[in-house]
C-alpha cells in the first residue's frame, strides 16, 4: 500500500546515514591511535612548560620507533610502574646515552659508578618540574614499546596557544660527556 | 568509473580498519617461530590463537603464556611464559652457577693438563689470573635473587636451555603485554589429527598451601 512504501521509504533515508557513518568508526579510531590525537595533561610534573588541564596535540605516528625521538622532545608512555597509567615527560637522553640521575638529595654527582648506562631501544625522561616529578630518575630508563606519541603543540588554553615547548628544558647537564 | 574506484577504496579501507582493530584489541591468530617455547609450542607450524583482553597486563597470572613486544626491540614479539609477578623474589638462573658450566672449571683443567706436559712460569700464573677472573663469584648475576617491580613480570621460556628471556634483558613492563596465548594448532598435523592438533595452552602453575 502507498503509505507503507513512504513511511519505509523515511525509515530508510534516517537510519541510512547513521548505518554509514557507524562503519567510519574503524577507521577513526584506528587513525586516532596510529596517526594523531589529543590529550589531556593532568599533574604537576611537566610545569612551566604544561599546566594541568592543558590540551596537546598528540603525533603517534612510529612512536615505538627510537629513531622518531630527539633528545628534550616531550612523549606521553604508558607508566613502567603501572600500565593503566600515562605519563608526560621530557625525553634527556637516548639509547646508549649515559646519563647523571637526580639522586635522593637532589643534587648529581659525576662519579663514574653512579652514571646510568641507556641501554637499546630505551630512553631516560624527566619531568620539567624537577622537584616534583616521578620520571627515570625513579625507574629507570624506559622502553621506546611503551611510548604513545610525541607532544607537538598545545591547543588548549588558547592564550597559550602554540607555545614553544623547547624554551625550559628542566634539568641540564644529565648527559655524561667524556 | 572514478566513482566505482573511491567506493571500493572506501570499502578497503574501512574493512581494513575494522579488522586491524579486531587484531589488536580482541584476538588474533598467527603463527610462532623458535624453539624457546618446547614442548609447549613447535618450533615451527605451529599457529596460536591469542586473546587480546589481558593486554597490558590485565588479570594475567603467574604461569599464564603471553605475546610481549621485546624490550630491547619493540618491533619484535616474543610468546614467553609469566614465571613471577610483581613482589616474587625470583633466583635467576641456578644453572649458570653450576661447577660444569664455570669457565674456570675449564681453565684448571687446562692447567692440570698443562702440568703434565711441563708449561713455563708466566704462562701458569696467566692461566691462574683467568681462572681467578671467570669465576662464578665475580662474574655470576645469575645466582642472585631480585625482587620483581610492581608493574613489571619476569618471563621464561618453556625450554629454558633455548630461551633468551628475562634472564637476559631483565624485567618486563606489563605495558609491552599484547596478549595471552590460549590456543594453539599445529599445522604439522592432519586436518583429521583433532583439526589441525588443535590444544588449550593451559596454566599449570599453583600455589602450594597459598591463597585461597
Amino acid at each position: 500500500m502507498r503509505t507503507n512504501n513512504t513511511t519505509t521509504h523515511y525509515l530508510k533515508q534516517f537510519f541510512k546515514p547513521i548505518l554509514i557513518s557507524i562503519t567510519w568508526i574503524p577507521v577513526i579510531i584506528t587513525f586516532n591511535n596510529h596517526v594523531c590525537f589529543v590529550a589531556r595533561i593532568d599533574g604537576r610534573s611537566m610545569e612551566p612548560t604544561l599546566k594541568s588541564g592543558d590540551w596537546v596535540f598528540l603525533w603517534k605516528w612510529n612512536c615505538t620507533d627510537i629513531n622518531a625521538y630527539k633528545r628534550n622532545d616531550v612523549i606521553l608512555f604508558k607508566a613502567p610502574l603501572n600500565s593503566k597509567k600515562v605519563y608526560c615527560k621530557r625525553i634527556k637522553g637516548l639509547q646508549y646515552d649515559s646519563v647523571i640521575p637526580k639522586n635522593i638529595n637532589n643534587t648529581t654527582s659525576t662519579d663514574a659508578k653512579k652514571l646510568v648506562h641507556i641501554p637499546r631501544n630505551h630512553i631516560w625522561c624527566e619531568g620539567d618540574n624537577v622537584f616534583h616529578s616521578i620520571d627515570s630518575n625513579t625507574y629507570g630508563p624506559v622502553s621506546t614499546g611503551l611510548c604513545v606519541g610525541k607532544v607537538t603543540k598545545i591547543i588548549w588554553p588558547l592564550s597559550r596557544f602554540g607555545t614553544d615547548l623547547y624554551e625550559s628544558q628542566g634539568r641540564t647537564n644529565v648527559l655524561y660527556k667524556k | 568509473m572514478m566513482a566505482t574506484l573511491g567506493k571500493t577504496a572506501s570499502y578497503t579501507i574501512r574493512t581494513l580498519c575494522l579488522v586491524h582493530l579486531v587484531h589488536t584489541n580482541f584476538y588474533e591468530f598467527s603463527e610462532t617461530r623458535g624453539e624457546s617455547m618446547l614442548p609447549t609450542l613447535n618450533a615451527t607450524g605451529d599457529f596460536v590463537h591469542v586473546s587480546k583482553y589481558y593486554k597490558d597486563g590485565k588479570k594475567i597470572e603467574i604461569g599464564d603464556c603471553i605475546v610481549a613486544s621485546k624490550p630491547t626491540d619493540p618491533h619484535q614479539r616474543v610468546c614467553k611464559r609469566i614465571t613471577g609477578m610483581p613482589g616474587d623474589i625470583i633466583l635467576v638462573d641456578p644453572s649458570m652457577g653450576s661447577k660444569l658450566n664455570e669457565y674456570s672449571t675449564i681453565i684448571a683443567q687446562r692447567i692440570q693438563d698443562s702440568k703434565e706436559n711441563h708449561i713455563d712460569d708466566q704462562e701458569y700464573k696467566e692461566l691462574l689470573d683467568l681462572m681467578d677472573e671467570t669465576s662464578t663469584s665475580k662474574l655470576s648475576n645469575f645466582n642472585e635473587y631480585v625482587k620483581v617491580p610492581p608493574g613489571h613480570v619476569w618471563l621464561t621460556g618453556d625450554n629454558l636451555s633455548c630461551s633468551v628471556d628475562s634472564r637476559t634483558y631483565n624485567f618486563v613492563p606489563m605495558g609491552l603485554i599484547r596478549g595471552k596465548i590460549v590456543a594453539a594448532n599445529d599445522f604439522n598435523k592432519s586436518f583429521n589429527d583433532n583439526f589441525w592438533g588443535f590444544r588449550w595452552i593451559k596454566n599449570n602453575y599453583f600455589t602450594l598451601g597459598g591463597k585461597e
